[in-house]
């Protein structure tokens, strides 16, 4: 290994033969590693080629390449890189081989992970930025909208500590997809105050895509996509367990989240494996830089359990089931009537009671119940491709409870009792979804492609006393076929995706309301494509274009009540027709070994955005007084931005990094800017990193971290009742390592200190902007044990 | 592999068979929000008590749907004292709730806070007269006393605080408002 120019190349061939199949072929299955410094990374786009076909690794260094009996020559290549070749036995069962690739110019260096090509499953022209487990380790404990942060055009919507929701270059819920184990997550999440249902502790890494992904995985995936992906299933003999405890002191929250992974190898080759975890977490009372967030806390018991089969002739089957409870407090400052009530709690500018610190949880509240199931099995079919096929189920239970039930009669003290254990509101949604996918269709030397199909069953019921949205049960079936053409420099790639959904909404009347449509159908293509060029050897631009489309939400036909978060009343459309959007987006990237640099525009151009707009001369007037009205329309809309992100390394282990995102929208038809549009947001921080610190710690890190966020000063006054609160900057500082020696060996660690200084501040995205001020001080601390 | 790939399918589909159908028995498609629909301030001339007014606030459909049906114009004499209550009724089911017992039974967590628009404030004296068991007014019974009008209109704000969230102070309103509603006035016409 050269420790000098730091980089090596390893490349792991895993050679197992088809038996039963066919003689001829055999697959090998190839993963990649880089290593830098201690630090193993996937290393993908390198060129496995032999004879006439070819295949580039993913982004997670993985290829699965098909080569016949007789070819023994495998060849592997990477721009920047010196190729090589390897020769394999014919008779070679099982092999592992480790090779050095050089780097052509000597301060060369690989195509950081963070902006890796998506080759082998879709639309290979789009980049993917993905977390690795080793980063999300630092920052373990908090939810998952918290985590993905950092990433460049990811943004939170926040309502209060405990619920946070991704937002990707401005499109969220409805507009961004997020999968998990390989299935579209579905909770109830056209609603901005249900954050995603994932434990955050079980995650092994999350790619996101960014701009249009509706090709390869359907209309939900209008403005990108969050890949969630468990953690690795050993496949060879291994027991392995550990367990995570992380505290901070801003809410006393305490978690422990304990996993075992077990492996196995049988003596015909075949793999088999399992992984378990369980993650418990409680909660209290959140503070700001001047008071207490009053019922605020809240707990969650998550279980998580994957397996996996591997037959020796690369078929595999695994499945992934979790499940996900939580309770959460919801703030009772933010609990209003009307919209006199909400100009009050603006006025006074704080919340109007005193709380203290407590763990337990009052009303309001939510209980959550997430279960899935994912099973997914890979068979290579020789000369064809790989078939994937993929079976989710899903079960969502949302209870939400109301601070006092005022819609029933208060006859007697005991009634009230057990109408308040009773929810207000209760959705049940229940979600089948089976997909087929043939991948890594290799046509020639150049072209690859992947054809799918995609299914799905859903069905939503309401408990209780409010009718938010009706019942349904919606059928979608898509269609799809993403080719690619790879050159040594060049990729181009296009797809195109058709998808139908049905609708059956429940006939629904009371004395306010009638619903009394029988089955609504939605149809459209998506359309994808792009190309990606590497220009020089450093130097990388890619441009993507893409239209997709979305059915319009049961929430935004048929909502009809009052929104209490927000004082509106929302009054949903019967009549909306899909929404389109054309993506142009854009993206240049510089990497050399010290210095890398990346820029991102895309514009969005919407036809038929659904957005609630203001009905100002129609106010609507109730006995708990007037609210402003909102009807959901569709406007002409255009979301554009750019997005930055630069790091320089200085003698291989000081890094500098800045990165800012910019995102603006406009409502076209009115002419004013679209409501909840991110605030520009910029940060900078210095990261110190050495492999050994005072011999005491490995991998020791201490970064500081300045964030700033611009003052939303784009806004249209009459979709808010205050404007946007001030600018704000925010400092952290993170330091951790691995303990080297002792009784303590093998501890990772890690210390944050979050919002150093206790700033007030409100962002523009946290919907409590209104009634409190964002969290105050936080210190993190993390350990990871391992027990075996 | 044929025998791998339909076993995979068979077990996908006995799943989902198996796990088919949300439970139906729980399901409530209970209509009956009992929000009131109905408010009536009742006003007693204290020196003739023959004279008596009923003003109502009707909105039977609850929020939203058809605008209130009635929203009587209290019209009051000048100087004279009144004595008043508030009733508040579900009207929108059959038998109608009296959601006024449910306020009295609780009106240690509620108040009513009546706000005379700037146009009549100084013609009109509202003051509540009834306590909760913290000795705070609650205003289920109230006196308004009338100065010399000529015909002046404006609205008297009839608010009902909930008291969940907070605590009842006897002087400010809280968040969580059960009513909220105007009453044309007319003062000496």
């Amino acid at each position: 290994m050269n420790h000098l120019n730091g980089i090596v190349l390893s490349l792991f061939l895993c050679l197992i033969p088809l038996q039963h199949v066919v003689a001829q072929t055999r697959i090998l299955h190839i993963s990649t590693i880089h290593i830098q410094q201690h630090s193993k990374k996937p290393l993908a786009s390198v060129r496995i080629a032999s004879g006439n076909s070819g295949i580039l690794t993913d982004n997670t260094g993985h290829a699965d390449f098909i080569i016949s009996i007789s070819d023994h020559i495998v060849s592997f290549s990477k721009p920047g890189y010196i190729g090589g070749s390897i020769t394999i036995p014919a008779s070679v069962n099982d092999t592992s081989l480790t090779f050095i690739m050089q780097p052509i110019a000597f301060q060369g260096k690989a195509v950081q992970v963070t902006g890796d090509r998506n080759t082998v499953y879709g639309i290979a022209s789009q980049d993917v930025n993905i977390i690795k487990s080793e980063t999300l380790d630092k920052h373990r404990g908090q939810t998952l909208g918290e985590t993905l942060k950092r990433v460049t055009g990811l943004h939170t919507l926040q309502t209060g500590p405990s619920i946070s929701k991704p937002v990707l270059r401005g499109m969220h819920s409805q507009r961004l997809l997020i999968a998990n184990a390989g299935i579209a997550q579905e909770g109830q999440q056209w609603g901005s105050e249900h954050a995603p249902e994932i434990d955050a502790f079980s995650i092994g890494s999350v790619e996101i895509l960014k701009g249009a992904a509706g090709v390869e995985y359907g209309p939900g995936a209008m403005g990108g996509m969050i890949r969630i992906i468990p953690p690795d299933i050993p496949d060879t003999a291994h027991f392995y367990s550990s367990v995570t405890l992380q505290g901070q002191t801003n809410n006393w929250q305490g978690a422990i989240s304990p996993s075992l992974s077990w492996g196995t190898r049988f003596s015909n080759n075949d793999a088999f494996g399992l992984r378990a975890q369980v993650t418990g977490k409680q909660a209290g009372n959140a503070k700001t830089a001047d008071y207490v967030l009053g019922n605020t806390g809240f707990t969650e018991l998550n279980g998580q359990l994957q397996g996996k089969y591997a037959f020796s002739n690369g078929e595999n089957i695994q499945f992934t089931t979790s499940s996900f409870n939580t309770e959460l407090g919801i703030f009772k400052g933010s609990h209003i009537s009307n919209a006199s009530d909400l100009l009050r709690a603006i006025e006074s500018g704080h919340p109007l009671q005193q709380y203290d610190f407590t763990y337990d949880i009052g009303f309001p509240k939510q209980q959550i119940i997430h279960h899935l199931l994912s099973i997914q099995g890979n068979i290579p079919l020789e000369g064809i491709g790989l078939l994937e096929a993929t079976y989710g189920w899903q079960f969502n239970d949302r209870s939400e409870f109301d601070a006092h039930n005022l819609r029933v009669p208060k006859d007697s003290s005991i009634l009230l009792e057990q109408l308040l254990v009773k929810p207000a509101m209760r959705l049940l949604l229940e979600t089948y979804s089976g997909d087929i996918k043939l991948k890594a269709i290799q046509i020639n030397d150049h072209i690859s492609g992947t054809i799918g199909v995609s299914s799905q069953l859903q069905q939503n019921k309401r408990l209780g006393k409010v009718v938010l949205i009706p019942d349904y049960f919606m059928t979608a079936l898509g269609a799809y076929a993403i080719g690619n053409v790879m050159f040594d420099d060049v990729i181009i790639s296009g797809g195109a995706r058709f998808d139908t959904r049905s609708i059956n909404i429940d006939k629904y009347s009371s004395p306010t309301r009638l619903i009394n449509d029988s089955v609504l159908n939605f149809s459209g293509f998506s359309l994808s494509g792009g190309f990606m060029w590497q220009m020089h050897e450093h130097l990388r631009l890619s441009m993507n274009v893409g239209q997709t489309w979305r059915p319009p939400q049961v929430n935004e036909l048929y909502s009809y009540d009052i929104h209490h978060g927000t004082a509106q009343f929302e009054i949903g459309k019967r009549g909306l027709s899909p929404e389109q959007s054309r993506t142009i987006d854009l993206a240049l990237l510089y990497d050399t070994h010290d210095c890398t640099f990346d820029l991102s525009l895309f514009h969005n151009q919407f036809d038929g955005f659904i957005i609630l707009q203001p009905d100002r001369a129609r106010p609507t007037l109730t006995v708990r007084g007037s609210f402003p009205t909102f009807r959901y329309d569709q406007v002409q809309a255009a979301m554009y931005g750019a997005e930055f992100q630069g790091d320089y390394t200085f003698d291989d282990w000081l890094t500098f990094s800045l990165q800012g995102s910019m995102i603006r929208g406009d409502n076209q038809s009115t002419g004013n800017p679209l409501f909840m549009i991110p605030a520009d947001r910029m940060s900078g921080s210095l990261h110190a990193h050495r492999e050994s610190f005072l011999d005491a710690f490995g991998d020791a890190f201490i970064e500081f971290r300045m964030t700033h966020v611009r003052r939303q000063d784009r806004f249209d006054p009459n979709l808010d009742y205050t404007s946007p609160p001030p600018a704000y900057s925010l400092f952290d500082i993170n330091l951790g390592g691995t303990i080297l020696h002792g009784p303590l060996k093998g501890i990772a660690t890690n210390l944050s200190f979050q919002n150093i200084g206790d700033i007030a501040f409100r962002d523009y995205l946290s919907r409590y902007r209104y009634f409190a001020l964002d969290t105050g001080f936080n210190c993190v601390v993390r350990m990871t044990i391992p027990i075996l | 592999m044929k025998h791998f790939i339909s076993s995979f399918f068979a077990l996908a589909i006995a799943i989902g068979i198996s796990s088919c159908g949300i439970n139906d028995h729980d399901h409530d498609h209970d209509q009956d929000h009992d929000y009131p629909t109905t408010v009536i301030v009742t006003l007693v001339n204290q020196s003739n008590t023959a004279d008596t007014i009923n003003a109502v606030w009707k909105d039977l459909d609850g929020p939203g749907g058809a605008a209130p049906s009635i929203i009587d114009t209290i019209s009051l004499k000048s100087d004279i004292i009144y004595i008043g209550s508030i009733k508040l009724y579900n009207e929108s089911k059959s038998p109608k709730t009296d959601i006024t017992q449910d306020i009295k039974a609780y009106d240690y967590e509620h108040q009513f806070f009546f706000t005379p628009s700037t146009g009549i404030a100084s013609l009109v004296e509202w003051t509540i007269t009834d306590k909760d068991r913290n000795n705070l007014p609650v205003g289920l019974t109230f006196q308004v006393k009338t100065k010399t009008g000529a015909g002046s209109k404006g609205f008297v704000n009839i608010v009902l605080s909930h008291y969940d969230s907070m605590t009842k102070n006897g002087s400010s309103k809280s968040l969580e408002s059960d009513i909220d509603v105007d009453y044309p006035v007319i003062i000496g016409q």
